[in-house]
Parts: C-alpha cells; structure tokens; sequence
C-alpha cells in the first residue's frame, strides 16, 4: 500500500511539470529567436531610417562605445541630435550610423554622462562614457505614469533591481528589508517562500489591513494564498509576491507620502509599492542566464534535552517538586494557607497518595540515547535557480521573455517550494501614432506544507510536536507503527507526521494589455486593460499512520480558490513646455476594477486504503464535508494630476482622485482624494552656484494629501448566512439560518491626511547624496470592527471609530566613500522611525481602566511583574501566591462606592484611586509602551575592486521586546515533564525551587494561581542582521571568448549573522503571528516557529 | 486629427457618466434578510437555529459536554466531578473570581442569544407565513429563549435580557442594567407557560425537539429554585396527565450507544454525530491516555466522597469506573491511582464508544422523566414542610429502578432528612447529564458545606460563590449600570 502512495505521490508531481515543459520549449524559442533577431537588428543598424536624408551626402560612421576602462557598452543610444533618428550598440559596443558631416552624435547610457560629439571628416568615432554619480536625471516611475527624479515633489524611494542581490530569494520581497528608509519587512515565516509583512510608515489603521498597495505594471494586485483546509494544520504563510520572478523586476517605486500616493486614492493609506518589470529595448539580441545553488545547513537552534537518563532523572525531581507542592509541605505556604512538615505529609497526603518515583536508579542508568525528535523532521535545506531572458527588438518591435525556475527544499522534511514563472513584455509601434503592448506574466507555485502552525495540544505542528514529544518515546517501532506517548496519548508522534501529504498550488497569470494614442504633440492617451487570473488548492491527506488518520481512518481534503480581477484604466496624458522655464504635465484618468472570488472544498474521511489520498474522495464512508463561497466587489475611480515645474527648481503638483466603492451604503460610496505638493530645489539658484559647485541639489519639499481605506473584507450591508445548526433524529442535518452581518449605512471611507516635509540633498558631484523626510499623519474616520452592546444579536459592527495620529522621520544616506578607476566603494544607510498613537475615540468607546484615550495604538498592557516569590516572603496583595511563584505589583486600584461596587465619572469609565488598594485587580494593569519597534535601519554597502564586487547588507529593529514563546511554553514549568511525558528545553533547569531559590525563573508550579505572570517573560529582542552578503567576480573579456559576452560567478550568503540579546531562536520570524492582529496576539502560538537558518548560494551569470 | 482627440474627450465623458449604476457588492453565499422569512422552510430554518447555541459544541454550543459546557463546570463545583486544573480546579476550589473566563464565559458568548430569539420572534410575527405554522414557530423560539436564560439565571442571578426596540437600534448604545429578580423569573415564566400551550405534545414532536412536555420540566426546574412547591406539583401533575412518559428499565442502556429516539423516559436530548453538527466529547474528556480501547485527556475525575454515597447494589454507579487495567497492562484503582485516579473515580457515564475514540454519537440528555417523580416528591414533602407516603413512594420508584430496596416513610419523616436524602438521590440520578445538582445543593443551602466537605481548607467556597461572577468586561460596558454580583468587587 506503501508504494501505491509513492508511486501517486509521483505522478501527482509530475503533472505539476507541465509549466516545466512550457519553460523548456521557451528555451528552445529563446535560441532560435536569437540567431533570427541577430540578423534583423544588424539590417537595421545599418538601414538609414530616413529615405530623404539618404538622398543627401550622407556617409556611415562606425566606432565603438566604451566605459572609462575601455570595456564596450552594449546597447548605448546613439542619436542624431535634434532627431529621432539613430542606433544602438550591439554586444560589442559596435555601432553604425548614416549621417551628414556636421551632425552631432548624441552618445548616451543609463548610468553615465551623455557625450556629444561633431561629425567629422572621420568615419570612425570611439567614444568612452564616464559614470554619472549624480542620481538627477533619473527618471522614477510614479503612479499612472513617470517623472525625472529631479521633478519629484513628494516622498518616493526607488530601488534599482540591479543593486539587489537576488541570490536565492524566493521573492523581491525579501531583498528589500532595511533598502528603503519607512518601509519596514518583516519576515513572518521562515519556511520556504514564506510571508512578508509589508508597513510603509507604520501602521497608522487599526483594522487587519495595514499592507500597502502593491501595483505591477499598472495593475493593482491582490494577496492570493493558499486556501486553509479541515485538515487541522495550517500550511504557514506565503509571500504575496511570490508569483512575481523577482529577476523580472526593473525597478521598484515606493510612494510613502499622501502627497505621492493620492492619485491612487481609496486603497492608498498605507502605501503603495509599484513594480516595473523589464522591457525589451532595441538593438542586438541580448540573452543571459542566471544560475545559482544554495544550501541551508540546518543548525539545531532549539536547546531541547536530548539525554534520555537527563530527561528521567528531571521528571523524577519535577514529580518530587509536585509532590511536596500539591501536600503543601515547608516552604509552600501562602497568606491563606500554612504548610505542613514532611513528615506530617507522607502520615496524610493529599488524596492518599504517597509520593513515588517515575523510574529507578537502575532504569536510569540502563536508558538508552532517546529518540531526537528534531533530527528526524529536520534536513539541510536546498535551493536551486535558473533564470533565463531574452530582450532585444528592433525600432517598432521590442520584447522581453524570461523564463524562471526556483525550487527550494526546507530545512523542514515535507516543505519544498517550487515555482515556474514565464514572462513576455511586448511593445509595438504601429505608426507614429498608434503604439501597443502587452505585459504577461504566469507562474505556477507548487508547495508542499509541512505541518505548521501555532495550535497546541493536539494539534501542534510538526516543530512544535518534536520539540515536545519525548524522548522515551520510539520514532517507529518494529511493527512499522509510530508508538504514541502514553501519558499523552492525544499528540500525534512527530514522526508519523511526516507520512501527511499535503499540496499547494497557487497559478497567476496577469496580463495587461495598452494602447497609447498620440494623436498631438505632447498629448498621449493609453488605454489599459488587465486580467489578474489566479487560482489556488490546497489538498491533504492524514493517513492511517498518524493518530487522527487513524481514529477516522483517513481524512482528505480538497479546497480551492479561484479569483479572477479586472481593471480597466484609461488615461490622457498632455505635456508642453513653454519657453523653456514653465514645464506642464497634465493627466486626467478613469479606472474600475472588479474583484470576484470563488472557492469549494470538500472532505470526507474513513477511507478503506491510504492509497487514494485526496483522489477518490467519494470513497470513504464519511461524515463528508462541504463548502462553497463567491463574491464580488468593485470600485470606480476618476483622477486628475497636474504637474508644473518652472525654470526647473520650482516645482508645483496637484492630484485629486474620486474613488467609489461598492462596499458602502449609497450615500458613502463616493469620496475624494485631494493632494498637493511644492517643491524648491535651492541648488539651481544662482546665489548657491556662486557659492560652491559642489552643492548639486538641495531640494525642499512640503505635501499635503489625503488618501483613504475602504478594505473591510466584506460590505456594510446585512446579511443572513445558513449552515448545519442541528439534528433530525436520524442524525440527518438540519440546516439553519443567522444573521451574520449589521447594516451600518453610516459606514464610509477611512481617510488619511498627511503633511511630509523633505529634503533630497546631493553634494560633491554624487559623492554624498540622501534625503531626509519627516512626516505627520492623521488616520480619521478609522475602520474597524466595533463591538457594541454585547447583548445585541451581531454585537459587532463595521465602524468608522476613531482617529490614529503617526509621526515619523526618515533619512537615506548615501555616500561613494571610494572612486578610483579599480576600486569603488558605496554606502547607503536607511534609518526610520515612526509612532503611532490614538487621537480620538468613538463616543461609545468602552476602555478597560487602564486604557488612555491617546495610547499607542498597539499598546502593551500588562502587570509589572516584581520578581519571584521567595521562601518566607509575605505578599499582601496576592494572599494566594506560593513561594516560587510570580509576583505582580499593586499599583492601582478602583474608586468603590460603600456597597464595593465600582464607580465610573460621566463617560461610564472607570475611576482609578492612583494608590495601591492591596488587592490585585485590572487596575494594577499599566501601558507600558508600543509593541512597535523603535527604530529600524538597513546599511548596504557595495565595494569593486578590479573584477570583484562585494555587497553586503544589514538590516536590523531597535527598542523592541517580546517573549520567547518557546522558552515560555517548554523551558519553565516542568510539569508536562511530570504530567505528560513531554520533554522540554534546558533552559528549564533554571527554574526556581526550594534549592534553587532564584529570582529570574518561576517554578514548575507558577501557573497555578490566579495571577498573571505580567511582563515576567518579556526579553529585549532588537537585532542587527547580517541579511546577506555576496561576493562577485566577473571573468576579464579576454577569458570569455566568442561565445560570452560576460559571465560572473557569485558567492552569496544570507543570515550569515545575528547580533541580538534576544535568548530564543529568532528575534524576527518568532516574534508575532501575522494571521492574528496585534491585539489578539498570543505568545502560546509562537512555539516551534520556522527556524530562520543560514544560507550559501553560489552562483553564475552568463550574458550571451 | 482634432476628431480623434474630439473622439477621445467624448469617450472619457461617457465612461465617467456611464460606468456607475453597476457598482455593487454581492455576496453569492448570503441571504438578503429582505426577503427572509417567506415561507414555511424559512421559519423552520430560522426556527433550527434557536437551537444551535442549545448543542453540544466545543466552539458555541452552551451543552458541550467538554470544559466549555455548563454540565462540566456545575457539575465540578459539587462532589460529582472534581478536577486538578483548568476551570474545573476553579469549581472545585470554588476559586472563581471575575477573571476567571472559564466561568464568566457562558454568560459573555450565550445571552446574546436570548437577544437573537426576541428578534427571531419578531422576524416570524412580521412574516406573512401561515399563522399554523407561525404559532409552532413562536412557541419554539419562546422555549429555546426561557431554556437559556433559566441557565444562565440559575448560573449567575437575573441577566440582561434586552427589549425588542432596543435589539431594533443596535447601532445606538444602551448600557442596561440587569433585571430585578421577579422580573427575570417572570420573563422565563411566562415563555415557558406560552410554550408549553403552543408547543407540540409529546408523541407529536420529534426527538430532539421541544414538546409541551419540556416547557413543563423547565417550568419545574424554574419552580424549584424558586421554591414554588405548589407550582411545582402542579407542573409535575400536568406532564404525568400527559400519559405519555415514563421510566425505562435498564438506566445504563440509556447512555449506550443504542438509538434513544423511541425512549419514553427522556423529555429533552441533544442529538450528537461524528461529523460534529452536534457533538458529544464526554469520553474524551475522562477516560486516560492508557484506558484500553481508546484513551482521552483525562482532565476530570469523580470524588470518592461521591462515589462512597453509592449503596453497594445501585446501577447508577456502573460507569462510575472505580477501577480498571490500563494498556500499560498495570491495574489503576483507588489504592493505586497514578495520576489518574487521584481524586476519584472515572466519571464516564455513557458507554465508551467503540466505534470512536473522539466524539460519540451517544446524545446528550439534558431532562429525563425521573426528574417530574423526584420533583414531584420534593415539592408534596416541601410543600406542608412533612414528607408524606405519597412523596416516599415516588423516590421508591426511582430507587426500585435503580436495584435499591424501598425506603421507609419512617426512617424520613423530618423534613431535613428526607431532603438529605432527596438530594443524595437526585445527585445519583442525574450526574453528568445536565450539571443541575448545585442548583439543588443551593436551593437546600448546602452548596457550601458539601465543598468544605470536600476540600477543606483548600476551597475558598462561601455563600456569595453560589452565583459566579461576570466578567470585568460586562461590567465596563455597562458603564455603572450593570452590578457585579455581591462579594467579588
């Protein structure tokens, strides 16, 4: 039966390959395609474009394109001056070009200083182009359009791909953490493709959705994972970017400020990221090849007691510790209860029991090694790339394709990621009027899931399930059965957890289509559609093998989701210079986009053979399972912008957009979104040229804007929904009907205000450039569920509740420390900070005492917690606290009438007395700062020397603390070593006992009061990581030979280190569980999270 | 030229113009209450779900017979269920203070639903469904509404029950007080005196369902803890009239896993089924890890005091596992109870499922006939403050059925004896069915002396603990309006 399932395993797989073929036979294209496009863009190197001119003495001018050190400069412009007529260079550098003697030659490259020069008698130019360390010319993409860097009046970053280190990343996601000053990343799993969380500025909204609007090539995407399933373990988290080849990416906008983000209004208010992929450009056919190979040595992070004799020899004591606990024999006394003496104790013990030891002297010294249960569901992970693109085209016709395969296997058994993704970028010009295009993208994501997941108990995943399981426990025993703990018997063997198959797929295909119309000098209409089609399953099986498997004998799931969203956007686009100084740029735009989701699972268990898996899902006996949903949404925008920029360092822009929405009521469907921005650049005025050369600009700038959030999940309308709700006699279900949604026909758009002020700066010719920013921002009409009276039937409610205010400060820094003809050294530092706090309350807030109209707005709430408490120690507040348990402080009280009931002022709110009331209650709670990190930062550093480039990168969070979930659950209470059976981690032979009267850990016993633990367990958690480091050498042209362009061979290494005083595994990947808001965060979750280990990639790439 | 750009302009006007009147949201999935209920299948499925807070649910259903059922948590403040951790070592050391979610939380996640049945109530009388069908309907609603509220007033003193026009405007904030005594016992009165008018006979509704002859079983329990001995009788001698019920021979085949649905004895059972619709985990929740034939979690026991006040010959002690050879192959029992059986006996009352180790199809049963005879004998005795014959020939009835011999007038003509013995025979009768012994132990004031009897010095039981507490959160949102019960401010 075993190998039915292999061999089914198998050709499920092979199915998946069917992107592969695609990928292979796109290889074969990319080749024949090359040696055809060769020949085409020769003929039109060569073939004047201009019949008239030819008529004309005209003669061919040849010569080559070089950078300073001579090597040639494949696909430079060279332009007849005044003209659209010229060429590029071919591989080579080479060029050729029909001109008249007279004419200038316009030499220009992406990253170096434009040169012009005469024609002469000469029909051989040679160029070499220097390197532009000013960053001015720039041109950045912004929303619905692009604009020179210089132009920019509000808060945007850009990220050039090819200053990324792409290495084995599975998403661009990945590589941008600490790039970009106010965009904080954070990796929320550290399995295969795992989830990002993405915050530009904070996270001003107090509803689930903070994540910032990610646009690829003008298409607004949203997140598609893989669907959940009844299978009782959840597959983690997925990055939303990882249906995009991250070696696709051109460049990578990011619009922090209101200013430079209302234009996309209503989905706006936390950001937006735009990614531009590759576009083909014109001239000689340009291939290259990418490969690369990585390794994750998994390293045994977690301290768990792997020494079976250990492991006895602990329960032994905790079963003694428990004892003498549980009869309450010296020291256990508290305020209400005294102790008893040993012997009194074993005369009369509790429930008649006498102590007794779990295993002997003999049994101990005889244990074997244990099972380590860490081992067997651990593996040294792997990651393998190969990256294929084709770019190249001639005048009218240019192209972009690429292909990319990415598998990478998890450093836990069961989890592999594996994408294929296609790409073909087309643009067409049809005449001087009309030019088309299309952008496609598809990928196929195959996952398979370990068993992740923040339940306990029974349903703990499989990292927490091996940290927890054992070791006297038998991985497998003779018969082929996973033996199951005794003292436990509810939690699945880890082991057997690994015979679970469970599979993901996601597939994307987006495609965008336009057409641009010139139809006057300076006006350009587009029109754009788009298609963002996914679909996403997720299927599993439980076997026989595992416990639940085996209670219904088998379980399977299927479940999928399909979404299919549309846009439709259609632009004017008039610019005009005027007399040089006064430069317009006028854009009025309409857009709708239609959202539409659709998914069904279904289950069934009792199954007569595993063989089937999902497959044959009718064939077992039940109970079955079904589910199915769909819907729709929609939103219309109109949008308008003006750009004016005069004498080019007074810089005006004005945006206003109109979005509707249908998830509000009539009245509310429509708001508008209005910004603007001034901009003065005191480097172009004449006072500071006089006064040094070396100020290149000095741009200030102020916005305003206003954007909004209408993301609530569903609408503002009623709804009734209906389900199984009970039983017929014979079992047969009865179906009900409930309401599940209230009517808030007041429910309108959450709409953000910023002001930003900035300063780009750029001195000493480029040597040292940056930007500062800072920044206020109102969030007013704040969307969130609200609960209301709690006897109301839905006693929650889609609500506009308040108002947010965030403050912060960004600032980019970046320097060439060293330029030299062999050796170049640049730096760019990243730093932000921000605050988020309440403004305003709805009026029918209901705080808890210790909540303050303005605290951060993921505040901690806890009680201070005063140590351990100690052998003879009396603690008046906690009249019930034990020796080795946790004292909290009294701090507060309630104002009580004379019956003891609480009284509260006007408001309904509670009074505190702001003294110690010696009881422990709510009002002992304080605030004791935001969750939010204080500061992050990002420094990147990229140093060539002759051949070799060495780039690394830090990136880290400062002033933060959390608990270590881990430590928490199985390093300081021994009790499920006693009780269960269950093993722990070394850290608990801190723990407090009678022996042991420490103050820094509690006692097994600790949580067997009625108090809280308070901040007992938090740890400071800032880090500074080493997030990658790549090494590069390029092979010198002479190497090559004719079958290269240019090859390099890189060695990369991520997470090679960590500086953090945080004790448990990872102060980033363990920190929170980004499937609960903050608020709903608990720490008991976290255990086990996917350990975050180091990776080795070495890598090649080839240009042909 | 000029005509393309005249075209372009002409194009945007239209698609600003035109592209609006289709921008709606739709969810497939839903209903739209306008049009909800229409028709007889509409009152019956608006009608089902006032029983579904009513299952047997870990997640929602108020008798889950897990730690988040009202069975579990009653039961464990008396010596029928005693438990070393969670919210049963809270009810067994009568620990429970306002933080204690345990406890608090059947008030917090169920009275809305009391909420749920007014407006279903309206919804029904607003429809235009027959007036046949409307009254069946209605009668439904009241007694799913009076079941819960008499459960969670028996838990915690007179609630918060919110009127209709205030349920209308939730969106306006109310802070409410809790009603007055009388007015919460009349409210549940009066739900159950129109129900049990309106409601089917008892041969005519369905297992599972309710029946005149539940609205008077609730009547009486409601009647008890009101000590209405009067009303009391007279409610037990209406469900007698009703000629239908009766008592069952064998009391241990009823918690089998044969079908109950033609059984006469039982007035109210909650179906339950694998798939979970309705779920019965009590075997989960008792039997250890090493029980041959499928462990559980262990996490409650029975007490020894419990188990001693058994005579030798009852049936009703069968599933009350004093001993039994786990896989391990070591026999556990009182002498050598491990972990397990430290407290007590293992309380499985149903029979150990063979067919599964998770849930079981066993349903639960909430009111048996039994308890109309022993109310009966409780109310006559109480009544004139004198046991009479016909009050001991009653419980002889229950106690000849359970293999006891018959007591004597004689040996219980004090009052206080005879209600010593009432409650002992009550405590036998219904353990781990519907959690209402300490509401018996309470009305005879002896909830606090049995627990100190119990635990000693280590229960914190006093008499203001025969009401748990609310949860701080109900009283911040009543914003001064709603009182904590006495003694845990």
């Amino acid at each position: 039966m075993k190998k039915n399932m292999k061999q089914l395993i198998k050709e499920c797989t092979r199915s998946s390959f069917d992107l592969k073929m695609k990928l292979t036979l796109l290889l074969l294209l990319v080749f024949f395609f090359k040696t055809n496009a060769i020949t085409i863009s020769l003929n039109t190197n060569i073939i004047p474009l201009d019949v008239d001119k030819l008529m004309l003495q005209e003669k061919i001018v040849t010569g080559i394109v070089t950078d300073e050190f001579g090597i040639p400069l494949p696909g430079a412009t060279v332009l007849i001056k005044g003209t659209t007529n010229g060429t590029s260079t071919d591989f080579d550098g080479k060029f050729g070009v029909s001109v008249k003697e007279g004419d200038t030659l316009v030499f220009s490259y992406v990253g170096y200083i434009t040169q012009e020069v005469i024609v002469g008698g000469s029909s051989t130019i040679n160029v070499s182009l220097i390197i532009d360390n000013t960053t001015l010319d720039e041109v950045v993409v912004v929303g619905y359009g692009s604009q020179r860097k210089k132009d920019i009046a509000g808060a945007i970053s850009t990220v050039k791909t090819e200053e990324l280190v792409l290495s084995s990343s599975s998403s661009i996601g990945d590589v941008l953490r600490g790039k970009v000053s106010g965009l904080q990343i954070t990796q929320n799993s550290a399995q295969p493709g795992g989830g990002l969380d993405f915050q530009i500025r904070g996270a001003g909204s107090i509803n689930a959705s903070n994540q910032p609007l990610i646009v690829v090539d003008g298409f607004p995407i949203t997140d598609f994972q893989q669907p959940g399933t009844g299978n009782r373990y959840s597959g983690g988290t997925q990055s939303i970017l990882n249906s995009f080849n991250p070696n696709d990416i051109e460049s990578i906008s990011i619009l922090k400020d209101a200013s430079a983000t209302s234009i996309y209004g209503a989905r706006a208010a936390n950001g937006v990221i735009l990614l531009t992929t590759k576009k083909g450009v014109s001239g000689k056919v340009q291939v290259s090849y990418s490969s690369s190979y990585s390794i994750q040595s998994y390293n045994d992070s977690f301290d768990v007691i792997r020494s079976l004799p250990e492991w006895m020899q602990l329960r032994n004591d905790a079963a003694y510790e428990n004892w003498l606990f549980q009869n309450r024999v010296t020291p256990y006394s508290s305020g209400n209860t005294s102790s008893r003496t040993l012997e009194e104790a074993m005369a009369d013990p509790v429930g008649g029991v006498a102590f007794s030891r779990f295993y002997s002297d003999d049994q101990i010294n005889n244990a074997g090694l244990g099972t380590n249960w860490l081992d067997l569901v651990t593996r040294d992970g792997s990651t393998q790339q190969h990256n294929l693109s084709l770019t190249g085209g001639t005048e009218s016709t240019k192209y972009y394709l690429s292909g990319n395969l990415y598998e990478q296997d998890g450093v836990l058994k069961n989890s592999t990621f594996d994408r294929a993704a296609l790409r073909f970028n087309l643009d067409q010009k049809v005449s001087d009027y009309v030019s088309v295009g299309m952008n496609m993208t598809m990928s196929r994501i195959n996952n398979d899931n370990s068993q992740l997941g923040g339940d306990r108990y029974e349903n703990s995943g499989i990292i927490r399930s091996a940290l927890q399981y054992g070791p006297q426990i038998q991985a497998i025993d003779e018969f082929g059965y996973y033996p199951i703990n005794p003292d436990n018997s509810q939690e699945p063997n880890p082991y057997s957890l690994l015979t679970i198959t469970d599979k993901g797929i996601i597939d994307r295909t987006l495609t965008n289509f336009y057409t641009e119309i010139k139809p006057l000098p300076g006006l350009v209409a587009r029109f754009q559609a788009g298609i963002d089609q996914g679909y996403t399953s997720r299927n599993t099986y439980l076997p026989r093998t595992t416990l639940y498997g085996e209670t219904v004998n088998g379980k399977a799931t299927i479940a999928n989701q399909k979404k299919n969203d549309n846009l439709f956007d259609f632009t004017l686009n008039y610019s005009k210079i005027i007399s040089d100084d006064h430069n317009f740029n006028f854009l009025v735009g309409y857009s709708r986009q239609k959202y539409r989701s659709e998914s069904a699972s279904s289950g069934n268990e009792d199954f007569i053979t595993d063989s089937f898996l999902w497959n044959n899902i009718n064939a077992g006996a039940g109970p079955r399972t079904l589910a199915s949903t769909k819907y729709e949404q929609n939103i219309v925008s109109y949008f308008a912008r003006l750009n004016y920029t005069f004498k080019d360092r007074y810089i005006f822009s004005g945006t206003i957009r109109r979005d509707g929405s249908s998830v509000f009521a009539e009245n509310n469907r429509f708001a508008v979104f209005p910004s603007v921005a001034l901009g003065w650049d005191m480097a172009g005025e004449p006072f500071i040229k006089n006064l040094s050369d070396n100020i290149n600009q000095l741009k200030f700038r102020v916005g305003y804007g206003e954007t909004g959030n209408a993301d609530i999940g569903s609408n503002a309308f009623a709804a009734y929904y209906a389900q199984p709700a009970y039983l017929n006699p014979d079992e047969s279900i009865l179906v009900g009907v409930f309401p599940s949604r209230l009517a808030n026909p007041d429910l309108k758009w959450e709409t953000t205000e910023e002001i930003n002020i900035g300063l780009d700066f750029e001195l000493f010719k480029g040597r040292l450039s940056g930007s500062v920013e800072v920044y206020n921002k109102e969030i007013s009409d704040l969307l969130q569920v609200k609960p209301i009276n709690s006897y109301n039937e839905i006693n929650t409610v889609w609500a506009n509740i308040g108002t947010t205010q965030s403050k912060g400060v960004e600032v980019t820094l970046n320097t060439i420390n060293v330029d030299t003809k062999d050796f170049r050294w640049k730096s760019t530092l990243t730093f932000s900070k921000f605050k988020d706090n309440w403004k305003e309350r709805a009026p029918d807030w209901k705080p808890s005492i210790f909540e303050k109209v303005d605290d951060p707005i993921r505040a901690r709430y806890t009680y201070l917690s005063d140590g351990v408490m100690q052998i003879g120690e009396v603690v008046p507040a906690q009249p019930d606290l034990f020796p080795g348990q946790i004292k909290v402080k009294d701090l507060n009280g309630f104002s009580r009438d004379e019956f003891g009931n609480p009284v509260v002022d006007d408001n309904g709110r509670f009074i505190a007395t702001g003294a110690p009331d010696g009881i422990i209650d709510e009002a002992d709670i304080v605030m004791t700062g935001s969750t939010d990190p204080d500061f992050i930062a990002g420094f990147s550093n990229s140093i060539s020397y002759k051949n070799f480039e060495l780039n690394f990168h830090f990136n880290g969070m400062f002033g933060r603390q959390i608990e270590d979930a881990t430590d928490v659950a199985l390093g300081v209470s021994a009790d499920g070593v006693r009780q269960n059976g269950r093993n722990a981690i070394r850290s608990i032979y801190n723990r407090w006992t009678p022996d042991n009267p420490t103050n820094t850990r509690p006692a097994s016993h600790y949580g067997y009061t009625q108090y809280s633990a308070g901040d007992f367990f938090l740890q400071d958690a800032w880090f500074i990581r080493l997030q990658n480091l790549s090494l590069s050498y390029n092979l010198p042209t002479k190497a090559l030979g004719k079958v290269f362009n240019s090859m390099a061979i890189r060695f990369d290494a991520q997470n090679l280190f960590l500086i953090t005083p945080f004790k448990g595994v990872d102060p980033e990947t363990t920190g929170y569980d980004s499937r609960l808001q903050d608020t709903d965060q608990n720490p008991s979750n976290l255990v086990g999270a996917y350990p975050n280990v180091k990776t080795y990639t070495l890598g090649i790439d080839l240009k042909f | 030229m000029k005509n393309v750009n005249f075209y372009l302009m002409g194009l945007f006007v239209l698609l600003t113009v035109a592209c609006n009147p289709d921008l709606e949201s739709i969810n497939y999935d839903e209903i739209n209450p306008a049009i909800f209920p229409a028709s007889e299948a509409d009152v019956e499925a608006l009608v089902v779900a006032a029983y579904y807070p009513l299952r047997g649910s870990w997640w929602n259903g108020i008798h889950t017979t897990s730690e988040r059922g009202i069975m579990f948590v009653n039961d464990a403040t008396t010596e029928i269920l005693q438990g070393n951790f969670g919210v049963q070592q809270l009810a067994t050391l009568t620990s429970y203070v306002p933080s204690s979610e345990g406890v608090t939380r059947f008030y917090d996640d169920f009275y809305n639903r009391i909420s749920s049945n007014t407006l279903s109530i309206d919804r029904l009388e607003n429809s235009s469904v027959n007036e046949n069908i409307k009254k069946v309907g209605v009668a439904e609603l009241k007694c799913a509404r009076a079941f819960l509220s008499y459960e969670l007033f028996d838990m915690y003193g007179p609630i918060v029950v919110a009127p209709l026009e205030v349920l209308q405007n939730p969106l306006v904030e109310t802070p409410l007080a809790r009603l007055s005594h009388d007015e919460m016992v009349n409210f549940i009165e009066q739900d159950l005196l129109d129900a049990a008018e309106d409601l089917p006979a008892p041969a005519d509704a369905a297992y599972g369902r309710f029946s005149q002859g539940l609205a008077r079983m609730l009547l009486i329990r409601l009647y008890l803890h009101e000590k209405r001995w009067a009303d009391v009788e007279a409610q037990a001698n209406a469900i007698m009239a009703m000629n239908y019920y009766e008592l069952v021979d064998d009391y241990v085949d009823m918690f089998s896993t044969k079908s109950q649905v033609d059984n006469k004895e039982i007035m109210f059972a909650i179906p339950a089924d694998y798939a979970a619709t309705s779920e019965n985990q009590w075997q989960q929740m008792v039997l250890p890890s090493n029980y041959p034939g499928g462990g559980g979690w262990a996490t409650i026991q029975s007490s020894w005091m419990f188990y001693d006040s058994f005579e030798p010959d009852d049936v009703r002690k069968t599933n009350l596992i004093a001993e039994f050879t786990g896989t391990d192959g070591v026999t556990y029992n009182r002498s050598n109870p491990a972990n397990i059986m430290q407290m007590g006996p293992l309380p499985l009352k149903i029979e150990n499922d063979p067919n599964r180790t998770t849930l079981t199809t066993i349903d639960i049963i909430l009111y048996r006939y039994a308890d109309v005879i022993l109310s009966k004998a409780e109310a006559i005795a109480n009544k004139n403050n004198t046991p009479n014959q016909e009050a001991i020939n009653l419980v002889n009835e229950i106690r000849e059925r359970a293999g006891l011999d018959p007591i004597l007038l004689a040996d219980y003509s004090d009052i206080d004896v005879f209600n010593e013995m009432i409650l002992k025979e009550r405590s036998h009768e219904y353990w781990g069915e519907n959690g209402q012994y300490r509401s018996d132990l309470i009305r005879h004031g002896k909830f606090v002396e049995h627990a100190l009897e119990l635990n000693g010095t280590s229960s914190q039981a006093a008499p203001y603990k025969e009401l748990y507490p609310f949860s701080l959160g109900k009283i911040a949102e009543g914003k001064g309006a709603f009182l904590q019960n006495p003694g845990y401010n």
